[in-house]
């Protein structure tokens, strides 16, 4: 069993404060993602864990003792670090470079032998990197390099395994690779905590994640609680939307749009418009919209339709009835109020059928705009008003006021 | 006869064996040393041969086993054998182990530093040693006993090395590159202490000999050196050549090391002690005696890269029989002038230097 508990850990170097009471737990079997901007901490953190820099404050515990007193070849045991920067001058082999892991457990007069040998092997066959083992570092790509201080990492044997963005220089299909793997020495009885810029991959793999920003825990707990739009907003400036990502069973993070000040989104000083939506023949034109700060209402829309959805998500006003029903007069009497309120109404090209033919009753007010849309068949909502159809970049630069934002869909 | 399928099934066990890749490095390590040894032998064999009396070369082995008491039975002159015994053999031996001791150093140097222009005398210790013959030879003091030579030599090594690593210490960020730059300060002071000496020596004579000492030399060598230096020059080799692990990791980074278990600041402190302890020593007997340092590890990487399993001893034995057949050109080639070892070091090393970095098609270093 193993374990790291650190206690309102604080670390300054060159007079900087990196980390502010830094407090954490975690024990064997977990996979733990540190998140956080770059210059957060991270990499200061997993460094102070394993004992590579001082801290000056708080108490770290490895496995019930006090980090500060482990001599280095103690500590290597119980603990392994891949690092992020793997380059490397002198050229070694890579098979070399993976045995060298097998130090710690070599006694001082003695050489490797067989079973050293033989983990060494294992390491390189569990990272897949067999095939480069007689080749020189120095001749190896970065995400190469990294699977190789992967393979030394194993070699090890440590019982914790901490990572420094393991799979910033790889390929997707190498950053897979890695994930599983580190999933699955988790479930063998590692303890892992690895530094992760991707978000979505992060979700997708790790048990827990902690949010760290400007050297302190903001968030910590399952994907599902740390990753939210205000944390993402607080942490990294960047407004995003967050799905339920099925294929994956996970949470699906896009982010949307960046803010220097990192100030929350406004959107009351642009024009406000309306959109008539269905079928998911709008999802792009409100997407460009939410994209460009509007204030977009929807509907009259049945419920479960893809747009109401996403209009939903994306925290729109919409006015839905209960799907397969007809369309009844107050919902379309309600959604026309607020269709005169808006500055501008978009139409999308809805395919029309018996229930929402209501729609066609909204296409009389002073405020409207149509989309064309011009692979859309069959009968639409669109088809009677298609002479003055435009493109979903040419409706958004008609509603931004001209030459106070540049228009890049 | 062996049939298809058992030869087929022995092919396949040979590839599948994780063992053999790792057993071939060993027996590669073994080879080059072998052939290193055998080389230094020759080397020295040659040296004790060649001189003003030429002595055959199966006599000169017979006497150095005469002498080591292994009697061979071989017929010589009792002349041949006071030249060797008295004259050839303690010079040469001690030309070998000084070399031997700037090589390790140098390689020790250029891995601790992660940097091949390094040699041991960038920590200081040839210029504080120089400082302290010079000054020996400058009050006219060598005549009082000639220990006092090698001892203010090795006083000046010492001194010069702890006052870097004080002021190495004092400077808040501790890292190699500052000692590096420490190092080349207090050299640059130290060369110009010297300077000073050279420009106000009282005669002709001292400013000779001063000179001659900053070149380097191995004439009049006795016994006497010889076990002055052995046990600790032998000794350091042998501890240094255990740190070959570590000095290996610690050329992935301080970080890296570390976090696979090396004690990187203990290290560090052992081996930079050693070469400054073998530097010193070697330095004390011989003079100043630049470019083995430098060059040999360098060319030992070349050729066999940077593993310092192979690196460590390699650089001792290639030092050795560099020094010693440096030592060998520099008596005979413009014979009866005398060429000073270190001049001719640095007139041979050079070139041999230049060819290879041309020639290396490995990594940069």
């Amino acid at each position: 069993m193993n374990q790291i508990i650190a206690n309102n850990v604080s670390v300054s170097l060159s007079n900087q404060q990196i980390l502010k009471e830094i407090s954490l737990e975690a024990k064997s079997g977990e996979f733990i993602g540190l998140i956080g901007s770059n210059g957060s901490g991270k990499s200061t953190l997993l460094r102070a864990l394993c004992g590579l820099i001082p801290f000056q404050h708080g108490k770290i515990n490895i496995n019930g003792k006090e980090i500060s007193h482990f001599i280095p070849k103690e500590m290597a045991r119980i603990i392994g670090y891949v690092p992020q920067d793997t380059s490397l001058g002198f050229d070694f082999l890579v098979r070399e470079i993976v045995l060298m892991g097998r130090h710690v457990h070599i006694p001082r007069f003695g050489v490797e032998g067989p079973k050293d040998f033989e983990t060494a092997e294992a390491a390189m066959a569990r990272t897949s990197i067999t095939h480069l083992a007689d080749r020189y570092v120095t001749s190896l790509s970065g995400g190469q390099r990294q699977m190789v201080f992967i393979a030394k990492a194993l070699a090890q044997e440590p019982g914790i395994l901490l990572f420094d963005e393991p799979i910033s220089a790889l390929d997707i299909n190498r950053q897979l690779q890695v994930l599983e793997l580190i999933r699955t020495l988790s479930y063998e009885g590692v303890l892992a905590i690895a530094a992760l810029h991707d978000l979505n991959l992060a979700a997708r793999y790790c048990d827990r994640l902690i949010l760290i920003k400007e050297g302190q825990v903001i968030a910590s707990g399952s994907p599902e609680e740390v990753l939210t739009v205000d944390t993402l907003q607080s942490s990294y400036g960047v407004h995003s939307v967050i799905r339920e990502d099925v294929i994956v069973n996970a949470r699906s993070i896009t982010a949307i749009s960046y803010d220097l000040d990192k100030k929350k989104r406004e959107t009351s000083q642009r024009s406000s418009i309306h959109v008539i939506a269905g079928a998911g023949k709008a999802s792009k034109l409100l997407t460009a919209l939410y994209r460009h700060k509007f204030h977009v209402t929807v509907g009259p829309i049945e419920e479960h339709d893809p747009d109401a959805l996403l209009a939903k998500e994306l925290g729109m006003k919409v006015i839905a009835y209960p799907s397969y029903t007809p369309m009844s007069n107050e919902i379309v009497e309600q959604s026309r109020s607020v269709q005169n309120q808006a500055d501008y109404t978009i139409v999308a090209p809805v395919p029309i059928g018996h229930v929402n033919r209501g729609l066609t009753r909204l296409l009389d007010t002073q405020n409207l705009l149509v989309l064309a849309q011009k692979d859309f068949q069959g009968p639409g909502l669109t088809d009677d008003l298609g002479q003055n159809g435009l493109s979903i970049r040419e409706i958004v630069e008609r509603v931004t006021e001209k030459g106070k934002w540049k228009v890049a869909l | 006869m062996i049939s298809d399928r058992e030869k087929k099934t022995s092919v396949q066990t040979e590839l599948t064996d994780p063992i053999k890749p790792y057993k071939k490095v060993y027996s590669k390590i073994l080879f080059i040393l072998g052939i290193l040894i055998i080389t230094l032998f020759c080397v020295m064999v040659l040296a004790s041969s060649i001189g003003p009396v030429s002595i055959p070369f199966n006599h000169t082995i017979a006497i150095a086993l005469d002498f080591f008491k292994f009697n061979t039975g071989v017929e010589y002159i009792q002349r041949d054998y006071i030249v060797i015994t008295e004259i050839r053999l303690p010079r040469v031996i001690v030309g070998a182990l000084v070399g031997a001791a700037l090589g390790i150093s140098g390689a020790i140097m250029q891995g601790l530093f992660r940097n091949p222009l390094v040699e041991p005398g960038y920590i200081g210790v040839s210029s504080g040693a120089a400082v302290g013959a010079v000054i020996a030879l400058f009050f006219g003091w060598t005549q009082i006993s000639k220990w006092f030579l090698p001892g203010a030599a090795f006083l000046g090594a010492l001194l010069s090395i702890l006052t870097i690593l004080f002021i190495w210490q004092l400077s808040r960020k501790s890292s190699v590159s500052t000692l590096l730059l420490v190092g080349l300060g207090i050299n640059l002071f130290l060369s110009a202490i010297i300077s000073v000496f050279i420009a106000s020596a009282p005669s002709e004579q001292e400013l000779r000999s001063i000179v001659f000492w900053l070149q380097g030399g191995f004439e009049a060598r006795t016994w006497h050196h010889v076990q002055l230096i052995s046990p600790f020059i032998l000794g350091a080799i042998l501890i240094a050549a255990f740190f070959a692990r570590e000095l290996n990791m610690m050329l992935l980074g301080d970080e890296q090391a570390k976090s696979s278990g090396v004690n990187v600041r203990k290290t560090r402190y052992i081996l930079l002690g050693l070469a400054a302890l073998m530097t010193g020593i070697g330095v004390s007997v011989s003079g100043t005696i630049g470019f083995v340092g430098l060059v040999v590890p360098h060319v030992i990487r070349l050729l066999f890269g940077p593993d310092h399993r192979i690196l460590l001893p390699a650089s001792a034995l290639g030092g050795a029989a560099f020094l010693v057949l440096a030592d060998l050109v520099s008596r005979m080639v413009l014979h009866p002038v005398v060429l000073q070892v270190g001049v001719v070091c640095a007139l041979v090393g050079a070139p041999i230097f230049l060819f290879l970095i041309l020639k290396s098609r490995r990594g940069s270093i």
